[in-house]
């Protein structure tokens, strides 16, 4: 994990080499693969708009993205990292994290409250939380034998309208699952 | 540098094995460079193709360094056995997982071939992720096929060498086994002369056709051998008599020598008996006039005178008897006239002893003439004359001997040859028999010449003695050149007189009974058939 977040840092200019890494970082870079893996639908988004990472619930996961990532250019977009405190701000973002409680403590949004903000909208959706996908999220972080793995539900991502990579897709455990309805907005 | 000869079998066999090696050569040589190009360009867009596609779905195990997945994707390139190993570098150049043997660190790129090795980075939308090294056993399949192809042309090759033998056996069955068939018969032919040799007429057409022209070519050749000798022996023939006929030649080439030189001799001969017979003619002449001058006149004169004192004339006694010395000198006249009346006829007998023995001289002289001038020209004559005129010519010799010549008095016996020859050589033969009796007392000399009769186309004139003989051992060379038994012999005349024979047709022969039994010399000479000579 820790050269992933070195291959990361250097990939982005910002290099910490002997620094101990946390899994935060770690997910910070694998968001940012996430974005790389993904095609959104023209125009978004639009050209010189910034690519918007929100986090909503995860400081360390801010700080650390916000690190490596924010104002470098990815494919072509400035990248900014910004801190979602409420669910209408996620709809200018490209991916918003989702902390699932207990650490997002006294926040009073469910990841439901989330995805409701961004359905239909070409935003990739991301969380560590179990049932996320069958919520409607994309993509959820899982523990695999002390490893961290990602599960991938390719028909969220198609109701948003968002192309993800068959390389992503490659390494993921993709679940078909179907959002609920019910849920819009 | 002239190659050793080889066999018609063994050239076919050669021809035939570098067509095929010339054809199969360049034709499989091409394929297989043909075939390794297009073998190693497949591998090749292969290898690109698989390290390509291994690449591309390594960029996201990369990106999220998923061990697990990226073992996965390498673990697929257990279907394709060409791969041996392979490995995903991230980009700080570890070695992020590995399949098969592979270094830790990427090798340097500038190594790859993209055949046997290579290294491809890993990229996703421009971004890369590392590297992806991938190694094949192509070379080693490479290896493979060559071998394979090789073996294949190998194969082609010792088929093309079977198929030279094949064409090759055949050939010989076809066309070298006659040939040699021919070879041998061909050697035959020369070694033997055997041109009854003939060859079987089998095998292809053109082989038989071959045989069948050979054989005509042998019975002609048997023909004109035939021919050759014929006429190599008549050559030879021609020659042994060509070298007897110059052998003659030679012969009478010294002959002629022989016969300048006794022409120059008998030129002089003929010089000193002319001058002798001039000086006979005048001593001939004189003597005549000096025979009528004594025979007629003195000795008239001393009858005359004598018969006047025996018996005076009866007118002349009265002058007698009136001198007192009237009777004396009578009777001295009477005697003296009487003396002279002896001499003068004494002289007269003298003289005609003298006219004989002159005549006799101016005979030999005019037949020595007579043979000196004469030409050698065969010419029929009564060989009895040419025994007369030897006889004659050796009168001297034979007056010592009892001779006798038996013959035909009557009778002509005509033969045709050069007369002087003849004479020479029975004057040779009777002087020879003469000098053979030498030894024996003069009255038991016997000298016999006995003319023919004529035997055949020859007359035979033989001479005999019986002197001393000819030992057996000398009968051989009696006639040789230079051979004589006489102390002053020159070895020529019995040679000459046996050539001169021969040159006339006819031959010499000696017989004898051995030491004191005589030898009896007999000429053959040819005989003139022509009756019309006959007396």
């Amino acid at each position: 994990m820790a050269a992933l977040a070195v291959c990361l840092g250097h990939s982005l200019g910002a290099a910490e080499s002997g620094a101990t890494f946390s899994a935060d970082a770690v997910k910070a870079a694998y968001l940012v693969n996430f974005i790389r893996f993904t095609e959104w639908p023209a125009p978004s988004p639009a050209e010189n708009a910034p690519i918007i990472i929100g986090i909503a619930g995860n400081r360390e996961l801010e700080d650390n993205l916000f690190k490596v990532i924010d104002g470098k250019l990815l494919q072509g977009h400035k990248v900014r990292v910004r801190r979602l405190t409420a669910p209408p701000e996620a709809a200018d973002c490209q991916l918003i994290y989702i902390q699932p409680p207990p650490r997002t403590g006294t926040s009073p949004f469910s990841s439901d409250d989330w995805l409701r903000a961004v359905r239909g909208a070409p935003v990739i959706t991301v969380s560590e939380e179990e049932g996320f996908l069958q919520k409607g999220g994309m993509i959820n972080f899982y523990a695999d034998n002390k490893n961290l793995r990602f599960e991938i539900s390719p028909r969220a991502a198609e109701l948003a309208r968002l192309k993800l990579s068959s390389r992503l897709l490659a390494i993921a455990r993709v679940v078909k699952v179907e959002p609920p309805a019910s849920s819009a907005p | 540098m002239k190659t050793p000869a080889r066999s018609i079998h063994g050239q076919v066999l050669l021809f035939t094995f570098f067509i095929c090696l010339a054809v199969l050569l360049p034709v499989g040589g091409v394929l297989l460079l043909t075939h390794i190009n297009q073998f190693k360009g497949k591998l090749s867009q292969s290898f690109q193709a698989t390290s390509n596609i291994i690449a591309t779905n390594a960029a996201a195990s990369l990106a999220f360094e998923d061990k697990v997945a990226a073992n996965e994707l390498l673990a697929s390139l257990v279907n394709d056995p060409s791969i041996t190993a392979a490995a995903l570098y991230n980009k700080e150049g570890a070695r992020f997982v590995s399949y098969g043997d592979t270094p830790l660190a990427p090798p340097d790129a500038k190594l790859m071939d993209g055949f046997s090795n290579a290294l491809v980075p890993v990229t996703y939308k421009g971004e890369g992720y590392g590297q992806l090294l991938l190694i094949s056993r192509y070379p080693l399949e490479l290896r493979r096929t060559i071998t394979v192809w090789v073996l294949i042309y190998a194969a082609g090759f010792v088929l093309a060498a079977i198929l030279a033998l094949l064409i090759a056996a055949r050939f010989q069955r076809a066309v070298a086994a006659p040939l040699r068939a021919l070879s041998a018969i061909a050697g035959q032919v020369t070694s033997g002369k055997n041109y009854a040799a003939r060859l079987a007429p089998d095998g292809p057409t053109e082989v038989a056709g071959l045989a069948r022209a050979f054989n005509t070519m042998l019975e002609e050749i048997g023909r004109r051998d035939a021919i050759l000798a014929r006429q190599l022996e008549s050559l030879r023939k021609e020659v042994r008599e060509r070298e007897a006929a110059e052998q003659r030649l030679a012969e009478n080439n010294r002959d002629m020598m022989r016969l300048s030189r006794e022409a120059g001799m008998n030129e002089v001969a003929t010089g000193v008996l002319h001058n002798i017979g001039n000086a006979l003619n005048s001593i001939n002449v004189s003597t005549e006039l000096v025979f009528i001058q004594v025979n007629e006149h003195a000795r008239f004169t001393a009858v005359a005178l004598r018969d006047f004192f025996q018996k005076p004339p009866e007118n002349a006694a009265p002058v007698f008897a009136a001198h007192p010395l009237a009777p004396e000198l009578r009777a001295f006249a009477a005697s003296l006239a009487g003396l002279s009346v002896e001499q003068v006829e004494e002289a007269a007998r003298e003289l005609a002893a003298l006219r004989t023995s002159v005549a006799h001289l101016k005979d030999i002289v005019s037949r020595q003439q007579s043979l000196a001038k004469n030409v050698p020209v065969a010419e029929p004559f009564d060989v009895r004359e040419a025994v007369r005129d030897a006889l004659v010519l050796t009168k001297n010799d034979c007056r010592s001997v009892n001779l006798r010549v038996e013959t035909e008095p009557d009778r002509r016996i005509g033969v045709i040859a050069d007369r002087s020859s003849v004479v020479q050589i029975l004057i040779n033969l009777i002087t020879n028999a003469c000098v053979a009796m030498a030894g024996r007392p003069a009255a038991s000399r016997d000298l016999i010449i006995k003319i023919g009769p004529p035997a055949g186309k020859h007359v035979p004139v033989a001479v005999s003695d019986n002197g001393c003989g000819i030992e057996p051992h000398l009968l051989v060379s009696i006639f040789s050149y230079g051979f004589t038994t006489k102390p002053d012999g020159h070895g020529f005349g019995l040679h000459n007189a046996a050539n001169v024979a021969r040159l006339n047709g006819g031959s010499l022969h000696v017989a004898s009974e051995g030491p004191n039994k005589g030898a009896t010399f007999t000429l053959q000479l040819i005989h003139q058939l022509d009756s019309s000579h006959d007396a």
